[in-house]
């Protein structure tokens, strides 16, 4: 594609410009795609990005300028050798130390702008604080209200054979 | 020009008698659905009861705000607003159908009559002068209406899409996933989906694999005072002998 200035605006959707390098932008599918789609046109505007509000947008595309050389992941990747494995590279470590309402907009704006490698940082991110605790430190850890009733949670220790019926 | 026209298909000429459609023999059917992204499936799915069995098995659930890349450029709550009837309108910021008529209060930060103001009729939010396509213009106002609607409410574990919850179950070993799971209601299915039934001498190694637990010592305090993990069944009992005794047993073993 000739175009001139391979520079886009995207606007978070608190009105914040942000100018980043097309190619950075472009580690998410659907900011690609809709560039395939538009072509020029969108080059001289600038790009709403609805759902996702300016700081979290900045550390998205913190994410993508760190991560813009990186290799294209493996063709549909072999799922279960890659969901196994929880290790996150230093660098995305530090990233993700984050409070966990920003966690979870990173995850839903990853989600939304199509980055795959950075969704599943930010679950295995996720899934590393859920690991080898109990319910009840799970739900400390997220702020989760128990909903089971005690007669359901008594359900379930029946249909899992959990307990001695004796 | 229209990017439109790459989805024009050859039929415009006046629809058939019926529908040659819905009587190809599945496979055919299967195939043409093979060809559709999700929105498109979806929507085709919703046409007759010759589809939506198809979609169904090739697509799974497909979310309300599943995007569709080709223009006009909408997601699949917004297409399907015809569909859900005048009742129902597709709402971006918690990306279901909701009725507006029903709602005593839809979302904190508008009030009924707000949303009214600002979701319908669409006003022009940019200025003709801009020069831009018809297709452009549409796609802007649309991103920038989302905009409007997106309220803020706190993202949490428990307020995202469970695609993206079972994303992380995906990342856990069975017996953390069944411990995530017994934590509340909607949660609880999802683990379900990913390990069936955890056995409670399932172990979770620590990272390293220098200590472990199994998955009834974990649940212990979720079991109730009642309850006790023994080692020996693999299951919950009573507490009958005084549990400290027990514990004491237990600790020896």
């Amino acid at each position: 594609m000739a175009t001139e200035s391979n520079k886009i605006t995207l606007v978070s959707n608190d009105g914040a410009e942000v100018v980043v390098d097309r190619n950075v932008a472009e580690r998410s599918m659907l900011i690609k795609n809709m560039m395939e789609d538009l072509g020029e046109a969108a080059m001289t505007q600038s790009v709403p990005i609805p759902n996702v509000n300016e700081s979290v947008l900045k550390k998205v595309i913190e994410w993508c300028e760190h991560h813009k050389n990186d290799p294209p992941a493996a063709a549909d990747d072999d799922s279960d050798s890659r969901k196994k494995t929880t290790d996150i590279e230093e660098w995305d470590q530090k990233f993700m130390q984050v409070d966990q309402e920003m966690l979870f907009e990173i995850i839903l704006a990853s989600n939304y702008l199509d980055i795959k490698p950075l969704l599943d940082v930010g679950c295995k991110t996720v899934a590393n604080m859920i690991k080898g605790k109990s319910p009840e430190e799970i739900r400390k850890t997220f702020n989760i209200t128990n909903d089971f009733t005690p007669e359901e949670e008594e359900q379930i220790r029946r249909e899992n054979e959990w307990a001695e019926d004796r | 020009m229209d990017t439109t026209t790459t989805i024009a298909s050859p039929i415009s000429s006046p629809p058939p008698a019926f529908s040659q459609l819905a009587i190809l023999p599945t496979e055919v059917r299967l195939k043409i659905m093979k060809n559709l992204d999700q929105v498109l499936s979806a929507c085709l799915g919703l046409t007759c009861k010759a589809f939506y069995p198809l979609h169904k098995e090739l697509r799974g659930i497909v979310p309300l705000y599943s995007w569709y890349y080709l223009a006009p450029y909408a997601m699949l709550g917004e297409r399907l607003e015809t569909w859900a009837g005048p009742e129902l309108w597709y709402q971006f910021g918690a990306r279901k159908f909701w009725s507006p008529s029903a709602m005593v209060n839809p979302c904190p930060s508008f009030s009924p009559h707000q949303i009214k103001h600002h979701y319908r009729p669409t006003p022009c939010l940019l200025p003709k002068s801009h020069g831009l396509s018809t297709t452009l213009r549409l796609r802007l106002e649309n991103l920038l209406q989302q905009a409007i609607m997106n309220t803020s409410t706190s993202s949490s574990i428990t307020s995202i899409p469970s695609e993206l919850q079972l994303g992380i179950f995906s990342y856990l070993d069975p017996v953390s996933s069944t411990c995530l799971g017994l934590t509340c209601k909607k949660l609880y299915p999802l683990s379900k989906k990913v390990y069936r039934t955890a056995k409670l001498n399932a172990v979770y190694w620590a990272p390293g694999g220098r200590s472990f637990n199994y998955l009834g010592e974990l649940l212990e305090t979720w079991a109730g005072q009642n309850l006790e993990y023994l080692l020996g069944s693999s299951k919950f009992h009573r507490v009958r002998v005084d549990r400290r005794k027990r514990r004491a047993i237990k600790d020896g073993e």
